[in-house]
């Protein structure tokens, strides 16, 4: 798979080269999408801060969704990451990635099970209010963000199952970072619907 | 990480097929699979989904999702998810399929397929660019011809205001991807000594995501059109035709195309450059353009979020924007001018960097104070991120904040300020060779002069209150968008046109297009600004009689525009085909991207270069930029240096005072 | 090496700012100046006279703003002037030989910078001091009338509470008293702007808003929406009659008027 010619692309650069460049990207998508996360965090922070027309939680039969359960949703996420971690730090043994990636991933469609259990159990939809509405933007966008960790997680063993990652062993770590703001995102948009609910003054 | 691996490179687990499924792939079939899955989407959708019994929820459901499905299916049927489908099946692609998405001997034919060459997707992009400056363009005259007179029936309201929706979003689109999306691309790798972009398969997504966009930008106008103004204040964008479910879509789209070209750029410059290019070595260019596209990084996923929850409440009759149950306007406004004001910057930046590489190159004189460009690029991409609610003085969201606000808004005038130090030191005492790119900068200083006086008017709260919302805004961002982002960029253009295409851009007929247009761009906006000032709001269809010699002096100005515009896309069009043809370095300029030969080969340069002193060291004897391949028949060509090592510093002759 | 050697000149003795060209740059600089500071009264006159003293004081900034910056256009234009005369070169050829390599000049940044940060500095000061008496104006000593606006698409229509809830869809105000409007809207967002009163405050769905004015002049003027709110925006527009102190109160003892 070598080449006398010059590099053309990254993945033909010296692997050195190549996970210095595409830790940078990883990290600048992270950094797009954290501003994306905030940005539907604040969307809710400021509704509830607004509470226009005293709507926010205040319909008749409104409540917010379990805080447990929330919380039992990034308890699995925190999980899959430590499975994941620790078949990174396993460096190139084969047998560990596959087995570490597929249990975080294993996790991260158990999550996905609760997460999408919790939208439908919760007994509301983004028509009743400003509240059901911020919420269930934020569920939403943590399903799309376990569905994307999925693809990672399983290419990483399918990758693994193949051998394919032995010039390139660092496309583990960079699935890693993923997998740590991932746990970050989730334990940030738990805290917000979790700790801030009922407008305080209401 | 260890290198102890357990194999050598293995080889791939299933033989590839010479080819595969890529090298059937091009726009044609991405258009096609594009309308399939849209079509399969509108019918199962619109027969499944049920008529909630409040609201017209359904109709915009059914819209959203077959537009999403049409960039999908595009982008399925261009190829784009060709490279993580291998990925994931641990196919990774082989240096001859790269050597084929690179568009390796593939003609004419590379320009229309998922090719990840940069040259290509910068010539993709100054195409798209030019397209939408022509479709927006035209709208535009439409605007100004039915306020030639009051209570002027050319066109009725409803497509007034679609109208100016669309010509905003159309001439904001335009004029972000402008510099840095074909000189981006085109020029930034080559000028930095790299082979290609840092992720180019990112790179064409990242065009071909735009060139999916453009098709539902344009089904807007056969939706009811954007009837909001291209800010859709809700809750007004929720109460609006389907044109807005279009509008939506394709924000989020160019979002993730912007959002993905800005980590591209920005890792390329930071990770790419040659040996011995250290940051006090590198173009400005370079800096401009990568303070752009981050902020673009930063700016765009809140644009994002506004749009996503627009679309969940008209297609799911969500709550955010609707006051009666508990949304708010004013998350939307914030929302929106969070990427709004970054925005402004990440349109001006690239111009007036590409200016400031011009500059020493026309006036034969180095860059005038380096630090002073660096700092005035920080500065403003810095404050620009907490300026947003002086778009808001008068919303009423939050009366206290006024006061802070106008701190952070007046505060940018100081580096604004140096990078104007920075293009009249260096025209300062310059040989000025006065060709068409360099002209752009005189243009430019003279328009953003004045853009920027006009916007310390704006930053003040009393005036504002007076200003807000009238066309006297409107005349003062199209001097700063226009007078100085289009002017800049036309200057880019005819500097960096002989290396794109191998010509010389017409030089008469270019002048002659270019200002003309300068002069119809003052009469139409110096218009404006009278208009505005007497009381004229914007985006009004009829303005009234008050306001009649105003309007007519602007569209007046505006013919006068589009007479200089039509030349010089005249020239373009006529150098492109039949100018004279360009030698390698034509301008004497000793930036990388000139000494390579034109047209630019495959993977830029032979051997690549090693730096070893910075790019403007004109006036300085015996001192000539380096260059790894210096190419044949350049004109003044650089007597190749002797290599000096590539942590030699950079030289400087300090001279005596003036 | 001499800078000035492209100008072909001789070795000049003469102080900095005697010497071309800093010389005649000043003085293109200082005609261009008392052009500009000509034209500084142009905009405040294109606003019309002031029928508040909100208004007065916009026109009054305005038209400092205007003069203050005169000298800095003037500067960076007379630059240009210059150089497109006195630095040209031409010919479809680059000039034989490169220009200065200088690439600072410390005390011309040092001065840049500063006198960029006093004028930055004086808008600031401007701004601030002239916002803290309007905040002000919002408790005077005299209680203000009331007016509640709303807009709704396309029209406004005005309460008066302290006037047994009258209602109008012309807005009627006394001279010579403050008045504070109450603003909010029906549907969408509009935007209240009294044109020649200087004064505008958006009207947003479930949210209310003030604006404090004190109208002088007496007469009929503008009020206009100012931002997009649909169809018939531009025709959302009403009179507002600035009428005598005895015309406002037998227009207040009048019976409502009938609106459609």
């Amino acid at each position: 798979m070598t080449s006398p010619t010059p590099a053309l692309v990254a993945g033909h650069l010296d692997p050195e080269a190549a996970r210095r460049m595409n830790k940078l990207g990883v990290i600048l998508l992270i950094v797009g999408d954290a501003f994306f996360t905030f940005s539907l965090v604040f969307t809710y922070l400021y509704l509830r801060g607004l509470n226009t027309n005293g709507q926010w939680l205040t319909q008749k039969g409104a409540h917010p969704v379990s805080a447990t359960y929330t919380w039992l949703v990034v308890l699995v996420v925190a999980a899959s990451w430590l499975a994941y971690r620790w078949a990174e730090r396993g460096g190139t043994d084969k047998a560990r990635i596959v087995l570490g990636a597929g249990l975080a991933s294993a996790l991260v469609v158990l999550d996905l099970g609760l997460q999408v259990g919790q939208m439908v159990g919760a007994g509301f939809t983004p028509r009743d209010g400003a509240y059901q509405s911020a919420w269930m933007a934020l569920a939403g966008y943590h399903v799309v963000h376990l569905l994307l960790t999925l693809f990672l997680g399983v290419a990483i063993v399918n990758r693994a199952r193949l051998g394919r990652f032995a010039e390139t062993a660092w496309h583990v770590t960079m699935v890693g970072y993923w997998w740590t703001w991932l746990v970050l995102a989730t334990v940030i948009i738990a805290a917000a619907t979790s700790l801030a609910t009922t407008v305080p003054r209401a | 990480m260890t290198t102890s691996v357990t194999a050598a490179p293995s080889p791939p687990v299933a033989p590839v097929t010479a080819g595969g499924i890529m090298r059937h792939l091009n726009v044609v079939t991405g258009i096609v699979m594009g309308v399939l899955l849209a079509t399969a989407t509108w019918w199962v959708t619109s027969s499944t989904f049920p008529v909630l019994d409040e609201g017209d929820h359904k109709d915009d459901a059914v819209t959203i999702l077959t537009l999403v499905a049409w960039v999908i299916g595009f982008l399925i049927g261009v190829g784009a998810f060709v490279g993580p489908a291998r990925w994931l099946l641990g196919r990774d692609l082989t240096v001859e399929d790269e050597h084929y998405l690179a568009g390796k001997d593939a003609g004419v034919a590379r320009y229309f397929r998922f090719t990840t060459d940069h040259k290509v997707v910068g010539m993709q992009y100054l195409v798209t660019t030019m397209v939408l400056f022509g479709f927006g363009g035209t709208l535009a005259m439409l605007i100004r011809t039915n306020l030639i007179t009051p209570g002027s029936r050319f066109v009725d309201p409803a497509t007034y205001n679609s109208l100016v929706g669309i010509h905003g979003i159309t001439m904001i689109i335009a004029t972000i991807i402008m510099v840095s999306g074909p000189f981006g691309n085109f020029i930034l790798p080559i000028m930095i000594g790299a082979r290609d972009m840092a992720f180019p398969r990112l790179n064409a997504l990242s065009f071909w995501l735009l060139f999916a966009a453009v098709p539902v930008l344009i089904s807007s106008l056969f939706l009811g059109g954007i009837s909001t103004g291209w800010s859709a204040y809700a809750p007004l964008s929720d109460q609006a035709n389907r044109g807005m479910d279009a509008f939506l879509v394709t924000i989020v789209t160019f979002a993730i195309s912007t959002g993905v070209a800005g980590m591209n750029i920005t890792t390329t410059a930071v990770r790419m450059r040659a040996r011995g290019m250290t940051w006090s070595r590198t173009p400005i260019f370079v800096f401009g353009t990568v303070a752009s596209v981050a902020l673009g990084l930063v700016a765009f996923p809140m644009f994002e979020v506004a749009m996503i929850e627009l679309g969940m409440d008209r297609g799911m009759g969500a709550g955010f924007y609707d006051p009666s149950i508990g949304g708010s306007g004013w998350l939307y406004a914030n929302l929106f001018w969070l990427m709004g004001h970054p925005e402004v910057y990440v349109i001006l930046l690239p111009a007036i960097v590409a200016l400031m590489e011009i500059t020493p190159v026309f006036t034969r004189k180095p860059l005038f104070s380096f630090t002073s460009a660096i700092l005035g690029i920080m500065g403003i991409a810095g404050l620009s991120l907490f300026v947003w609610a002086h778009h808001m003085y008068v919303a009423g969201w939050a009366p206290v904040l006024g006061g802070p606000f106008m701190v952070t808004t007046e505060l940018i005038s100081i580096p604004t300020g140096l990078l104007f130090l920075v293009l009249l030191g260096t025209l300062w005492r310059g040989r000025v060779w006065m060709r068409l790119p360099v002209m752009a900068v005189y243009a430019l200083l003279w328009n953003f002069t004045i853009g920027g006086i006009t916007g310390i008017y704006l930053s003040d709260i009393p005036v504002d209150q007076a200003m807000h919302g009238s066309m006297f805004v409107t005349a003062h961002f199209h001097y700063t968008l226009m007078g100085a982002g289009l002017t800049g960029a036309m200057g880019a253009l005819a500097y960096w046109f002989p290396k794109m295409t191998g010509r010389m851009l017409h030089e008469k007929a270019g002048a002659i297009g270019f200002w003309v247009a300068q002069v119809g761009f003052n009469v139409t906006f110096m218009g404006m600004f009278a208009v505005g000032l007497a009381g004229q709001p914007r985006r009004v269809a009829d303005p009234g009689t008050y306001f009649r010699v105003g309007n007519l002096i602007s569209s007046i100005g505006a013919y006068t525009i589009m007479l200089g515009m039509l030349t010089f896309l005249g020239a373009i069009i006529y150098s492109w085909r039949a100018g004279s043809v360009a030698s390698a370095s034509p301008w004497g300029a000793r930036t990388l991207e000139w000494q390579t030969p034109t047209p630019v080969p495959l993977e830029n340069f032979e051997v690549l270069p090693v730096v070893t002193q910075d790019f403007y060291g004109y006036g300085e004897d015996g001192h000539r930029a380096a260059a790894g391949a210096p190419a044949p028949g350049t004109p003044g060509g650089p007597g190749a240096p002797p290599p000096q090592g590539p942590d030699a510093p950079p030289q400087r002759v300090e001279v005596g005072a003036p | 090496m001499s800078t000035g050697r492209h100008e072909g000149q001789r070795l000049d003795t003469r102080t900095t700012w005697r010497r071309p060209p800093v010389l005649p740059i000043l003085v293109i600089w200082a005609v261009l100046t008392v052009l500009l500071l000509l034209f500084a009264p142009v905009p405040a006159r294109l606003m019309g006279r002031p029928a508040s003293p909100t208004m007065q004081e916009i026109e009054t900034t305005v038209t400092w703003f205007t003069g203050l910056s005169a000298p800095v256009a003037a500067l960076v234009w007379a630059i240009l002037l210059y150089s497109v005369f006195r630095w040209r070169h031409r010919g479809p050829q680059p000039p034989p030989e490169d220009g200065s390599g200088r690439r600072d000049n410390r005390r011309v940044f040092t001065i840049w910078v500063l006198g960029s940060a006093v004028l930055c500095l004086f808008l600031l000061v401007w701004g601030l001091v002239v916002i803290a008496p309007r905040t002000s104006e919002a408790n005077p000593a005299q209680e203000p009338i009331l007016v509640d606006v709303t807009g709704q698409q396309w029209a406004w229509s005005f309460t008066y509470p302290d006037e047994g809830n009258k209602s109008a869809t012309e807005l009627y105000l006394p001279v010579g008293q403050t008045v504070a409007f109450r603003v909010t809207s029906k549907d969408v967002i509009h935007s209240f702007w009294l044109v020649q009163l200087g004064i505008k405050v958006d009207a947003n769905p479930g949210e209310t808003t003030v604006a404090t004015v004190r109208p002088t002049q007496i007469g009929t003027f503008q009020l206009r929406c100012a931002e997009l709110c649909g169809l018939y925006h531009s025709y959302m527009q009403t009179t507002v009659h600035v009428v005598s102190v005895a015309d406002y109160e037998a227009w207040a003892q009048s019976p409502a008027e009938a609106h459609s």
